[in-house]
């Protein structure tokens, strides 16, 4: 794919913007990589798993509390 | 992605071993392949779809069976291994592609896909990628939903036209295509994947809730919002999934129906065809009876001739007896007349009296005429009997009948003639349509108007509930605004994660819609570049795209061109495809299989100058109709890398050969 492709992910960057929505590029861009190389793929098993996992990352990172049997 | 070499075994047309070398060299990177009509052109564009995507496709983008995908000679000596081997390089790797099918073991004859067993091998770098990563590698380099943009088959031109006509079924399916070609796919599924994670955190904020005192109502909020979106997803997803079923019912009844309407058009042409069989042999008939009278008097003209010289003795005749009885009235009247003047004695013009010597020669010339007309016999009754002849023989004519007959002859064999192709005609035609049964056909009609009914009804369903959806993504998230500004919650994990998640879902949401306005934009740029350098009416302003990647042209004064010619079309078509094939991916190469069907010398000349120009390797498939390679090669002559030739060696068979031009 070429940079046209890339269009996807300045769109994402642009709307964030203009929502004034409090996220990080850094994840912006990695969920849309991820989306980008599951595009094509009936099964969104693995891409929901992957984008989960990017979430609970960031989720750990902003420091959100554990409950106690876990989230 | 550049293509390097192709080989094929047993493939369609192709038994034993056909191979194709594709050209590398940037600035020669055209490759021609000629090949008549069913000589095996689009079997070439199959085994390339093949190799990467594991299937081939008929008329009509139907999938061909793989029985019918090995060659039937090689079928007929048993060898029903079929295998396609491709090399290519892409994104800076080395690919090794192979798929082959073969016969079950205990299958005597391969009668239906099952009986074979499938294998594909791919290497990267001389690698080989595990099995079940194939695929995936495969979807990442040449995805199957772009493939219908460099695999181009001439017949999808027309389903581009569909893109104009709004609301057209066709036309929102192609545009779901061109825009999983164009990477939408990568925010509409973020956006589902987003909210599948949001409802579980959702629902694992609403169990944190409960177990905060005083959080209680909050918790009971959030459980009956989560609980209407789940029931809302719950009729979506049911909802969708019967539109998909509902289509393809209407896609089938749409093809059964298609296929009826030329057994209907078969029929009225057998009626037609039957009812000129019935001209034909009366026709037949009514020169067999002429015939038939002609021979029964061809002996007047065997006795013509002789009764010519009778009638003609017989005309002499009765003019001499005609003269003679002219004759022989003046003389009877002379004697009266000189009878006369010898009985009054006296002149009758001057009343002198006529001297004796006067009446001594009128007696003379009295006794001369009564003895003249003494020897002239009274004709009358032979000249009456001559005509009676001459009527009777002018009866007898000659009926010229060796012409006649010849002539009759002549359209007996042309009215046969016709008969036996009508007959042949007949018969092909009977062929067709047996088996149809008009009363099923008009059932079928019914049930397809029912199924787009349904369609559009579903559609307005899907509609409702995605307006209730959006209403209650609003509530949950004046709800979720509501939970975060408790203290008692704000740091909980769950609530952290629902906030982030709602936030990346609408970032996602409202991105898909300005995606689109770009993609469409871009299309319609490089588009207009595309048409640009193919058309040749120059006073066009350019092309407008519309919200189903439908391209209108526009002329001078900027209104849009209604009526547009076939090869008009076809040049909007091909500028779309080059438009769709430079957005969203790198020049690769493109195959195109009978492109030029409905275009003139110079738009044809403009494409075969401009798409190598956009393309790694452009390789064209083409009947001698569409290109003669002795005469309309020069505007490419210079960029043509590699040319080969298909050979026909039987019905079932042909040959791929290297040639030059």
């Amino acid at each position: 794919m070429s940079d046209d492709n890339e269009l996807g992910l300045e769109t994402l960057l642009a709307v964030k913007a203009e929502l004034g929505v409090d996220l990080d590029d850094e994840l912006l861009e990695a969920c849309f990589e991820l989306q980008k190389k599951y595009q094509f793929n009936h099964d969104r098993t693995l891409s929901t798993q992957a984008m989960n996992r990017l979430i609970d990352d960031r989720v750990e990172k902003v420091g959100g509390k554990q409950t106690e049997d876990g989230a | 992605m550049k293509l390097h070499s192709l080989t094929a075994r047993n493939f369609m047309p192709y038994k034993g071993e056909m191979e194709l070398t594709f050209p590398q060299d940037e600035q020669r990177n055209v490759m021609i392949v000629f090949g008549d009509n069913m000589r095996g052109k689009t079997s070439i564009l199959n085994a390339i779809r093949w190799v990467f995507y594991g299937e081939a496709v008929g008329r009509h983008s139907r999938p061909i069976p793989l029985q019918e995908i090995v060659n039937k000679d090689a079928a007929l000596a048993d060898d029903w291994r079929v295998e396609v081997h491709i090399k290519f390089d892409a994104n800076g790797h080395a690919y090794d592609l192979r798929r082959v099918a073969e016969r079950r073991q205990m299958v005597a004859a391969p009668s239906k896909p099952e009986d074979f067993t499938r294998s594909i091998h791919l290497t990267r770098d001389g690698s080989a990628v595990p099995g079940d990563q194939v695929e995936a590698e495969i979807g990442l380099i040449a995805p199957k939903q772009i493939s219908r943009f460099f695999l181009f088959d001439g017949e999808l031109l027309q389903e581009y036209e569909t893109l104009l006509i709004k609301d057209s079924q066709q036309g929102q399916q192609i545009k779901e295509a061109i825009e999983q070609v164009l990477g939408v796919p990568a925010l509409t599924n973020g956006r589902v994947d987003i909210q599948t994670i949001l409802k579980q955190a959702q629902r694992r904020q609403n169990a944190d809730l409960k177990q905060i005192s005083g959080l209680e109502k909050q918790a009971e909020r959030q459980a009956e919002l989560t609980g209407k979106m789940d029931a809302i997803d719950r009729d979506l997803e049911d909802l969708d999934a019967k539109l998909k079923k509902v289509r393809e019912e209407r896609t089938a009844l749409e093809d059964e129906v298609e296929a009826a309407q030329s057994v209907i058009g078969a029929k009225a042409t057998l009626d037609a065809k039957l009812g000129e069989q019935k001209a034909l042999i009366e026709a037949c008939e009514r020169k067999e009876a002429e015939r038939l009278d002609l021979l029964s008097k061809a002996w007047k003209d065997l006795i013509d001739t002789q009764l010519q010289i009778r009638r003609d003795q017989l005309e002499r005749r009765r003019k001499e007896l005609m003269d003679s009885i002219k004759k022989r009235s003046g003389l009877a009247q002379k004697v009266s007349d000189l009878q006369q003047l010898l009985d009054t004695r006296e002149c009758p013009t001057c009343e002198q009296v006529l001297s004796d010597e006067w009446r001594s020669r009128i007696g003379e010339s009295l006794g001369r005429a009564e003895t003249e007309l003494q020897s002239i016999d009274d004709s009358s009754a032979a000249l009456q009997e001559i005509s009676g002849q001459l009527d009777a023989l002018s009866k007898i004519r000659g009926i010229n009948a060796k012409d006649r007959l010849r002539q009759v002859e002549r359209d007996l064999q042309g009215y046969n003639v016709r008969l036996t192709q009508i007959e042949n005609d007949i018969e092909k035609l009977r062929d067709e349509i047996a088996g149809y049964d008009t009363a099923e056909i008009a059932r079928k009609r019914v049930l397809l108007g029912e199924k787009i009914k349904e369609e559009g009804r579903l559609q307005g369903g899907i509609q409702d509930q995605n307006v209730e959806r959006k209403r209650l993504v609003d509530e949950l998230a004046v709800s979720q605004k509501a939970i975060e500004g408790l203290t008692k919650d704000r740091t909980q994990r769950s609530t952290v994660k629902v906030s982030l998640c709602s936030d990346l879902e609408r970032v996602f949401s409202q991105s898909i819609e300005q995606l689109r306005d770009k993609l469409r934009k871009r299309v319609e740029e490089l588009a207009n570049d595309a048409f640009r350098h193919m058309t040749t009416q120059k006073s066009y302003r350019g092309l407008e795209i519309n919200d189903n990647y439908g391209l209108q042209i526009i002329d001078a004064s900027g209104g849009d061109v209604a009526v547009r010619s076939a090869g008009a079309e076809q040049i909007v078509a091909l500028s779309l495809i080059d438009g769709l094939n430079r957005t969203g991916r790198a020049a690769g190469p493109v195959i195109m299989d009978t492109p030029f069907g409905r275009l003139d010398l110079n738009h044809r000349d403009n494409i075969l100058s401009y798409l190598p120009s956009v393309t790694s390797q452009f390789i064209l498939l083409v009947h001698s109709g569409e290109i003669r390679k002795e005469t309309d090669l020069a505007v490419i002559a210079e960029r043509i890398g590699a040319a080969y030739e298909i050979r026909e060696i039987s019905s079932t068979q042909s040959r791929l050969e290297r040639t030059t031009l």
